[in-house]
């Protein structure tokens, strides 16, 4: 090399050093490790495989700062790039709080990770900390905007508002986040949160005055998928969410140990009572019926009568949806259907089979229920259960009644509908149709032979709900042991899997928005 | 058993007797029109005159039906279907014949049927007329509807109150459970009709922006001259539209943004204008929900879309994430042409839902004293930034910039061009 090519990489080498050490300042810097935080550069650090890290964008920055004699600071309030994950690649963007306060306008670091993850058809992950302005007025292809000085044709935002689920997209909220960076938050497939972070779409409040506090019921809005204690946890649940979806949608699923035996298994009928008032955990059937230890649950504060999540069985990863009796004795609210929704329309965007679990009374009438545009909800669901295109299995664990059995059972969607041998299956739950079938007998009836009469009444209509009536016409399409349960839906799921043709288009739920 | 609903019952026998389906349908269509289904089998539909036929409304061909019966014969034939609710639940239909077996479940939830409406793909529009207390099936129906129109008096909930109270032991009427009172306000019904006669204008109105099916011509009239120039609100829409041609929707539900079909030039169009008199005129999470429906309507049935924008930054509100980022991705999918009027603040959601799509059928106009930028206090007027709207547009010549942006993108003879993701979004939102 001539004297000339060193120097030009020694001042490389010298700049880089520079703007990855320094970031915003040592100033900047130590008041975040006051705060016990960390730096946007320390979270990638801690959160991929060692050594992964292959940064882009270093020496970008600020839409004001371009064409500045004196560029930096440097990073454009992003550090981003590519990296592995469990061995798996995927694309990385930061908020870099150490530069980005006050607010300032990014040049689109952040739409370019994700585009260059889109192209290379991997997850693409955003750890959200800061208070980007959004630069929405300034749009693609308009000469002289701020816009295509930096960043080409390119939008520099809503660069997810198109994504229709291609791609994993996770957002990791590690601090304060509002502006641009919550915009994530709303579009993204896994939504961790940080405990005592702040989250919304704006940093003032109302009245305009000052920051707004952490939104105490952030988690009661349902939106966040995981609320964490700790910057290290959310690396966790992140890598444990992203263990079960393909890294692209069409993409093949991330299958393991495919030898895990799907044997008989002797214990997991004695975990549901057969008194069908009785509550369980559904989670202790649902880790039966899964390989040990793959249960992960997705909103396990939020509208806890229904559970989501994810489970392999014999290695293939599988969605669960389940009643759970333990709440509510399972019965379904309007939270419900958003969540159940919600998890239904990601797991079909990816290509994750779907398995169902079903015990409840049903939907939960009320006033309330009503006000809260039941209707609208519920009728969701049913659209989205009838827009599956990935293997779907249901099992009537216990009771499975009217509207409710007729959506969860994907409204005859699903690919195979089973039920245990002694699953109630019916227009409505007995006591309740008894009391409103014989009204006109009960009330001829004195007050004391009343309750004998209902429960006559509610036992002979009990005997009609025996799943061999609805086996017979094949509303049901078997009855199964409740010790092969794993076995039939594993064995099902490695064959349907195995001869699915790929997809060639995404299918309709892909496009749904992640709440709604 | 009777006990919660026994003063409703002994007010209701004062009242004349409730109109029959055909009442409804003689008085909804064109006077004569109406042919009843007639006892044959379609398909494995079994129809019979007492499930509804086919009729004309404004001239143009409809099936109407009993809370969703002979639908499939709409869908078959590419026009809309009109519902009037059956006032009953399905168990009085089918519950008490063959209790047990599920084909009772099935037939009582309109299995079938509702199978269809719930994967369909917004091909005709859907109407739903809740003239009679509606529960089961009929309200399932609704909740898949374009379009809810529930008369004063009718009750619409999941299930009614006798079967709540027996079931929950909870006692409300029949108006405190699903009322006109309760889907006013949580967005449920678009019309609320004070006589049956408004139902039947308001049917006849809704369909009358609508092709008859996805991609058939754009029903556009003759122009009519617009309203006096107003700056905000409903009286701006009457002043962009042509006169008397707004149809609104949703009107008690997140009144800061106001939605609707109008006509601009005779073009049919959905409407949606921030009222600042209203909550400031900001997108909340609930105005965005209304919008998300109507952009979802427009798209699918191949309407423009003119949004009028006045709306503050976004208040603190973490549920309003989502809610935007769902609308924001709404008009970023929609296909139809767009446009925007900036007449004052773009800011927060304002400005993130004019923001999107850039396409050639897409126009961003500004009012000279109009301001963009997420924060209000960084917001700045059109000349001194570079923010990219196609023209500053004085208040007086909106209306036809409008119109002449309409007409060059759409054409001479304007078909709808249904978009295609959305058709298979959410139809309640």
């Amino acid at each position: 090399m001539t004297s000339e090519e060193i120097r030009t990489v020694e001042r490389l080498r010298a700049l880089r050093t520079q703007v990855t050490t320094e970031m915003g300042g040592a100033a900047a810097v130590s008041a975040i490790h006051a705060a016990g935080r960390r730096t946007a550069r320390e979270h990638i650090a801690q959160f991929v495989d060692a050594g992964s890290f292959g940064e882009i964008g270093t020496f970008a920055t600020f839409v004001d700062k371009v064409t500045a004699p004196e560029p930096g600071p440097y990073g454009g309030g992003i550090i981003g790039g590519h990296a592995t994950l469990d061995g798996r690649a995927v694309t990385v963007a930061t908020d870099d709080d150490s530069v980005a306060t006050p607010a300032r306008r990014s040049t689109g670091k952040a739409a370019r990770l994700y585009q260059m993850a889109l192209q290379q058809r991997r997850p693409y992950i955003e750890i959200a900390n800061g208070d980007t302005v959004p630069d929405l007025a300034a749009r693609p292809g308009k000469t002289g905007t701020a816009n295509a000085r930096t960043f080409g044709a390119e939008p520099a935002f809503p660069y997810l508002l198109e994504r229709q689920r291609a791609i994993p997209v996770v957002c990791m909220v590690l601090g304060d986040t509002s502006g641009a960076s919550s915009f994530s938050a709303g579009l993204c497939d896994f939504l961790v949160q940080l405990e005592g972070t702040r989250l919304s779409l704006t940093r003032r409040t109302p009245d305009g005055a000052a920051d707004a506090p952490p939104d105490k019921a952030a988690n009661a809005s349902g939106e966040v998928d995981a609320l964490v204690a700790s910057p290290d946890e959310a690396y966790a649940v992140t890598k444990r969410f992203l263990s079960y979806l393909p890294s692209y949608a069409g993409g093949p699923l991330p299958v393991t140990d495919t030898d895990v035996p799907l044997d008989y298994d002797d214990q997991i009928a004695q975990l549901v009572p057969a008194r069908r008032s009785r509550a369980y955990d559904m989670k202790a059937v649902i880790r039966r019926i899964c390989d040990e230890g793959s249960f992960f649950e997705l909103k396990p504060s939020y509208a806890r009568n229904i559970v989501t999540g994810f489970g392999r069985l014999g290695g293939i990863p599988v969605g669960v949806l389940a009643n759970a009796p333990m709440r509510m004795a399972g019965g379904l609210t309007p939270e419900c259907c958003m969540k159940a929704v919600s998890f239904v329309a990601m797991c079909d965007g990816f290509g994750v089979p779907l398995l169902v679990l079903q015990d409840t009374p049903g939907f939960l009438v009320s006033a309330q229920a009503e006000r809260d545009r039941a209707i609208d909800r519920v009728m969701t669901l049913l659209q989205a259960m009838s827009l599956l295109t990935v293997p779907a299995v249901s099992v009537v664990i216990r009771k499975a009644f009217g509207l409710a059995f007729v959506i969860l059972d994907g409204n005859r969607a699903v690919d195979l509908s089973l039920a245990w041998p002694g699953a109630e299956i019916g227009f409505m739950d007995p006591p309740v149709a008894a009391n409103v079938l014989f009204e006109p007998q009960i009330k001829q009836l004195p007050e004391p032979e009343r309750a004998d009469f209902l429960k006559a009444k509610a036992a002979e209509l009990g005997v009609g709900f025996e799943p061999y009536g609805v086996a017979a016409n094949l509303t049901i399409d078997d009855i199964i042991e409740p010790g092969a349960t794993r076995s039939v839906v594993g064995r099902y799921l490695r064959t349907s899997l195995a001869e699915r043709p790929p997809r060639t288009a995404p299918s309709p739920l892909a496009s749904w928005p992640r709440w709604y | 058993m009777t006990h919660a609903t026994a003063p409703a019952d002994k007010a209701n026998k004062a009242k004349p007797p409730r109109p029959t389906l055909r009442e409804h349908i003689d008085r909804l269509v064109d006077p004569g029109s109406y042919t009843p289904a007639q006892h044959f089998s379609e398909g494995m539909d079994q129809v019979s005159e007492a499930d509804g036929g086919e009729a004309l409304i404004d001239g143009r061909p409809v099936t109407v039906g009993l809370s969703g019966h002979v639908v499939m014969r709409a869908l078959n034939r590419r026009h809309p279907y009109v519902a009037i609710s059956s006032g009953t639940g399905g168990l009085a239909r089918g519950g008490r014949r063959n209790l047990g077996v599920l084909d009772t479940v099935w037939g009582m939830s309109g299995g079938p049927m509702l199978a269809e409406m719930a994967s369909r793909r917004r091909d005709v529009p859907v109407v739903s007329a809740i003239v009679h207390h509606s529960f089961g099936d009929s309200s399932f129906f609704t909740g898949l509807s374009d379009y809810v129109v529930q008369l004063k008096g009718a009750c619409l909930a999941l299930t009614g109150p006798r079967v709540l109270a027996i079931g929950t032991s909870e006692q409300v009427t029949m108006e405190e459970l699903g009322g006109t009172d309760v889907h006013r306000h949580n967005g449920q019904a678009d019309t609320i009709a004070e006589t049956p006669g408004e139902v039947y204008t308001a049917i006849r109105r809704f369909l009358s922006f609508l092709p008859s099916a996805a991609g058939a011509p754009l029903p556009v009239t003759a122009p009519q001259p617009a309203g006096p120039l107003e700056p905000r609100g409903r009286p701006l829409i009457e002043a962009l539209c042509d006169r008397g041609s707004f149809f609104e929707l949703r009107r008690d539900f997140a009144p800061s943004l106001v939605t609707g079909l109008a006509r601009l030039d005779g073009i049919p169009v959905g409407v949606l204008a921030s009222d600042p008199a209203a909550g400031d005129g900001a997108y909340s999470a609930d105005a965005c929900l209304k919008a998300t429906r109507l952009v979802c309507t427009a798209d699918a049935f191949g309407l423009p879309l003119v949004f009028a924008v006045d709306s503050p930054e976004p208040r603190t509100e973490q549920a309003g994430i989502s809610r935007a980022m769902m609308l924001a991705q709404a008009v970023q999918l929609a296909e139809v042409p767009k446009c925007w009027v900036i007449t004052g603040r773009a800011s927060g959601v304002g400005l993130l839902v004019t923001g999107p799509a850039r396409i050639a059928t897409d126009l961003v106009i500004a009012w000279p004293d109009a301001r963009a930028g997420y924060y209000d206090g960084e917001s700045c007027p059109p000349d001194e930034q570079h923010w990219a709207a196609d023209g500053i547009v004085s208040p007086a010549d909106t209306r036809s910039t409008l119109v002449a942006h309409l007409r060059a993108v759409l054409g001479p003879a304007p078909v709808s061009k249904p978009g295609r993701i959305l058709r298979t979004w959410p139809v309640g939102f």
